[in-house]
């Protein structure tokens, strides 16, 4: 049976109106954007042309068609074309995401929105103009057709070589949706041993997918460094804080999925080779980093949308059991109304997602949900913010910043100067790993005050500052006297004597 | 399978050879030490703070004073010799009985490998702090609450009291009150014993609140939802470091296991909130791997049985006495060449002279406040690893003067310090340089600075 879509046709649209909401303000938004609007005039770029600290050096172009569709968004309807693009983006998002909860119990919804709730919650703190965000739905999407594969679906396991080929060069993360396909792939190599050629097929088919990228073999090297060596000083590279809200919408994905792993009943062995090789090494993924929690919740809302149910009925069983008589005795009808009595069997899921015939009645249904949640999309569009909100910039800088290389900025606000203050090449910048090495190290000895900072003030002829008046090197050059070009309570821009 | 009932000696008494060669050297070491030897000297409990030079006459919780007074005792009678051997002796308890539970769960050499792995990973909490007391004294409530719902609900006698001495001991008896609630729980959610563990859950309650300063249960839940993140045992699990790697793979394992054949309700209640509690930081990362490790073990032992159905474990006679002799003689080993003095090469000790020489207000690093307590005791301390008494005035001082943020200059005169000892490497420290302070010592490790006379 083929879900409804009138539940994630709708989530899709309040997720898309709800992402319109929020202004453009992210500053790694900026960098992808000029670079995007780089490849657009003159092709995929491959050394460094922003910074003075690594000009000239090579860059990987690993992103550069999410790149490219940022700018493209952006040149067609300007910021509101970028957030229009994010609206979609992230419709689309939730939409997979539920209809996969969705397409494991199709007659009940409420499940599904409900083992969907970590992952839309914590997929809001994603809902950033980055290429990052097309990872996502990659991923989303990834997840939908591995679960078909299970279901007996080989042409889904043949989609997953094209989602891989773009997912490589949208966004970075592929390397996990890959990583996926192949342990999908040998899982099914083992449960299904006749199949084996073909799986095998898209397997290889994946990896050399990932080869088919401006980057070629240089793009694995990026995901790698970011995967074994996330740099934590970067806050959504820290490690994983089950105290932050994103941590306990994970912590309740992964915990729920581990009670639920526990008390639901042993019946599905067909699918628990599939299960373990999906969720467990995501698990892992998402413990890696903040940025990367969001995966697991989307991994698991099929899972437990799946399972939930027949764990609750475990449980309830068991409180049964024990105390049967006395829930007898109360008259607790909601007792003798569970399913777990009406039907003590675990629920296993249908084979294939055929479609049958539909009612003209819910494919009405249907076409009004598509309806409002195009509405939505186009009410957020409409009432979207025009501009962007650059208060956590220094924009009042802009015109007294000097021209050419000597500005030391603050790392946080390398993209908004990339964009805004092309003449002005930055110090470092979001992509931090061009500048991994002697500039990111130079950079945190001046702006951390360390003991060898006028030693690379000197060497690297660092002739301006523009940073926060609460670093180190702000409140040491104020006093040593060194003039003030101009400052606010957010930043400081100061003249290296 | 008889020779098998030897392994959770022989895991102890490897876990004592390993502790008691590990060099201690942890700073809050010295502060327990420096308050069970004020306690003994007036023949009275610390109530007040008499170390510092910020919070001097603050009051502050004495819930662990059993615990200070026990490694004093420890180390009166035989100095740090004697604070290893205490050490040892904790972790072997602790490893003796968390292999007898997995023994309960799982074949000998399945549980025997799965908890020399959880106990690598406690490795992180081996050091001479009344925390020691936790590490040994979770496995033997979990022993105890374990053997109890088998069949032997009279052991259950011997919660409160074990209670009522964790709380004196350590802040860590929450973590044995939530094991006697969990059981209880299930007990009384399947009905059975539930109120022989019910009552015991009550008592062990109240026995928790038998204790002159107990940090109380409401502080201790409060520190696990919020622990001070600057911290690093209190910083999450980083599983792309050893530690967080071995405690992910409790967890994923846990997880694979689970969805592979299941589990009991008592498993869920127990191993979910304890990953909870592990993932929230590093120091609870190995009461989820002790706790875990029966389950694991069973796990591994099933699927072992699946691919090998015919598989037997028996040791021959000779080998189990060729592996006692061995450990005998790894203990002795151990013991003979243990470096017991602490290794305090990450302290200032080229400046500890110095300050005995000097006076006026301390500025010191976080880190090195218990050892200044202990070594150089003429000395108040600015902050040091009590943390809870410092928050949160003195530590925002604190962080507004050694990170240099604006206000830097004003908090230096406002406590009128007149020595600041740091690391080298503090934006603090170039800045005094700038401003003409002396240096009165310095090496690799820290910079003693002298502010310039009027």
């Amino acid at each position: 049976m083929r879900p409804l879509l009138v539940v994630p046709l709708l989530l899709a649209g309040l997720a898309a109106f709800a992402a319109t909401r929020a202004p453009v303000s992210d500053s790694d938004f900026f960098w992808h954007l000029a670079i995007g609007r780089d490849i657009a005039a003159h092709g995929v770029p491959r050394v460094d042309v922003y910074s003075w600290t690594v000009a000239g050096k090579a860059v990987l172009p690993d992103q550069w068609l999410g790149e490219l569709l940022l700018y493209a968004a952006y040149a067609i309807g300007s910021w509101s074309g970028t957030i229009a693009l994010r609206a979609v983006t992230v419709g689309v998002l939730i939409g997979v995401v539920v209809w996969t909860a969705l397409a494991e119990r199709p007659r009940r919804p409420f499940i599904a929105v409900l083992a969907s709730l970590p992952a839309i919650g914590i997929s809001r703190f994603a809902w950033t103009d980055r290429p990052e965000l097309f990872g996502l739905v990659c991923f989303a999407v990834l997840i939908a057709l591995l679960r078909a594969v299970r279901r007996g679906s080989l042409t889904a396991f043949a989609l997953c070589v094209p989602l891989v080929l773009l997912w490589a060069n949208l966004h970075g993360s592929y390397a996990l949706g890959l990583g996926l396909v192949l342990v999908v792939a040998l899982e099914r190599a083992v449960v299904d041993p006749s199949g084996r050629r073909r799986y095998a097929a898209v397997a290889i088919g994946s990896v050399l997918a990932t080869f088919v990228t401006p980057a070629g073999l240089a793009t694995w090297t990026s995901s790698g460094g970011h995967f074994l060596a996330p740099p934590r000083f970067v806050q959504e590279e820290g490690t994983p804080d089950v105290a932050t809200l994103p941590g306990i919408l994970f912590s309740v994905a992964l915990l729920a999925s581990l009670a639920t792993a526990m008390l639901a009943p042993r019946t599905r062995r067909r699918d628990v080779l599939f299960e373990i090789a999906v969720l467990v090494p995501v698990a892992f993924v998402s413990l890696t980093a903040t940025r990367h929690l969001v995966f697991f919740p989307i991994a698991a809302a099929p899972f437990l949308s799946s399972w939930g149910p027949d764990a609750w009925n475990e449980g309830v069983r068991t409180l049964r059991e024990g105390w049967g008589d006395v829930l007898a005795r109360m008259n607790a009808s909601w007792t003798r109304g569970s399913r777990a009595q009406r039907d003590p069997r675990p629920y296993v899921a249908e084979g294939g997602t055929r479609e049958h015939a539909m009612p003209l009645g819910q494919l009405a249904a249907e076409f009004a949900a598509g309806v409002v949640a195009i509405a939505l999309l186009i009410a957020g569009i409409a009432s979207s913010p025009r501009e962007p909100d650059l208060s956590s910039f220094p924009i009042a800088a802009l015109p007294q910043l000097p021209a050419g290389a000597g500005l030391l900025n603050r790392y946080d606000w390398g993209g908004f100067l990339i964009w805004y203050a092309p003449a002005t090449p930055v110090f470092v910048d979001g992509r931090l790993f061009p500048y991994v090495g002697e500039a990111l190290d130079d950079y945190r000895a001046v702006i951390g005050l360390h003991p060898d900072w006028r030693q690379v003030l000197a060497k690297r002829g660092i002739r301006t500052v523009l940073v926060a008046p609460s670093d180190a090197i702000a409140v040491e050059g104020v006093a040593l006297g060194w003039p003030i070009l101009a400052r606010t309570p957010e930043w400081v821009m100061l003249r290296v004597p | 399978m008889t020779a098998w009932r030897l392994a959770p000696v022989y895991v102890a008494v490897a876990a004592f050879a390993i502790a008691v060669s590990i060099p201690g050297g942890d700073p809050d070491t010295y502060w327990h030490l420096a308050s069970a030897k004020w306690m003994v000297e007036h023949g009275q409990l610390l109530r007040a703070d008499v170390f510092s030079s910020t919070v001097t006459g603050a009051p502050y919780s004495v819930g662990e004073w059993l615990g200070e007074l026990v490694i004093y005792g420890a180390y009166v009678l035989g100095g740090w010799v004697g604070i290893a051997l205490l050490r040892a002796t904790l972790i072997a308890v602790g490893a003796f009985f968390i292999t007898r539970v997995a023994l309960r769960a799982a074949p000998a050499p399945f549980a025997v490998a799965v908890t020399a792995i959880a106990l690598a990973l406690s490795e992180i909490t081996w050091t001479d702090r009344p925390q020691l007391f936790t590490f040994a004294l979770f496995p033997l409530l979990l022993e105890l609450l374990v053997a109890a719902r088998s069949a032997r609900a009279r052991l259950l006698l011997a919660v409160p009291p074990l209670i009522l001495l964790w709380t004196n001991l350590h802040g860590g008896y929450a973590l044995g009150l939530a094991l006697v609630a969990i059981f209880a729980v299930e007990a009384i959610l399947t009905r059975r014993n539930a109120l022989p563990f019910a009552a015991a859950a009550i008592l062990a309650l109240a026995a928790s609140f038998i204790d002159p300063g107990s940090l109380g249960l409401g502080a201790a839940a409060a520190h696990a939802a919020s622990p001070p993140r600057f911290i690093v045992e209190e910083t999450p699990p980083d599983v792309l470091r050893p530690a967080g790697f071995v405690f992910a793979l409790f967890g994923l394992a846990t997880l694979a296991l689970a969805l592979a054949r299941g589990g009991a309700l008592l498993d869920a209640l127990l191993l979910v909130p304890l990953f909870w509690l592990g993932l929230s930081a590093q120091r609870h990362m190995p009461y989820f791997a002790l706790a875990a490790t029966p389950y694991i073990a069973a796990g591994l032992a099933e699927l072992w049985w699946r691919w090998r159905p015919r598989s037997r474990f028996a040791l021959p006679r000779l080998a189990i006495v060729g592996v006692g002799a061995g450990l005998v003689a790894m203990v002795a080993a151990s013991v003979a060449t243990a470096p017991f003095a602490p290794v305090e090469t990450q302290y200032p000790t080229a400046a500890r002279a110095k300050l005995a020489e000097t006076s006026g207000n301390l500025l010191n690093e976080y880190d090195w406040g218990g050892y200044l307590i202990w070594r150089v005791p003429e000395r108040p301390v600015f902050i040091d690893g009590r943390l809870f008494l410092f928050l949160p005035d003195v530590l925002t001082d604190y962080e507004e003067m050694v990170f240099m943020r604006p206000r830097w200059h004003d908090e230096l005169d406002r406590h009128a310090i007149a020595q600041v000892l740091l690391r080298t490497d503090r934006p603090l420290v170039a800045a005094l340089r700038d401003l003409g302070w002396t240096v009165v010592s310095e090496d690799a490790t820290a910079v003693l600075l002298q502010r310039p006379s009027r």
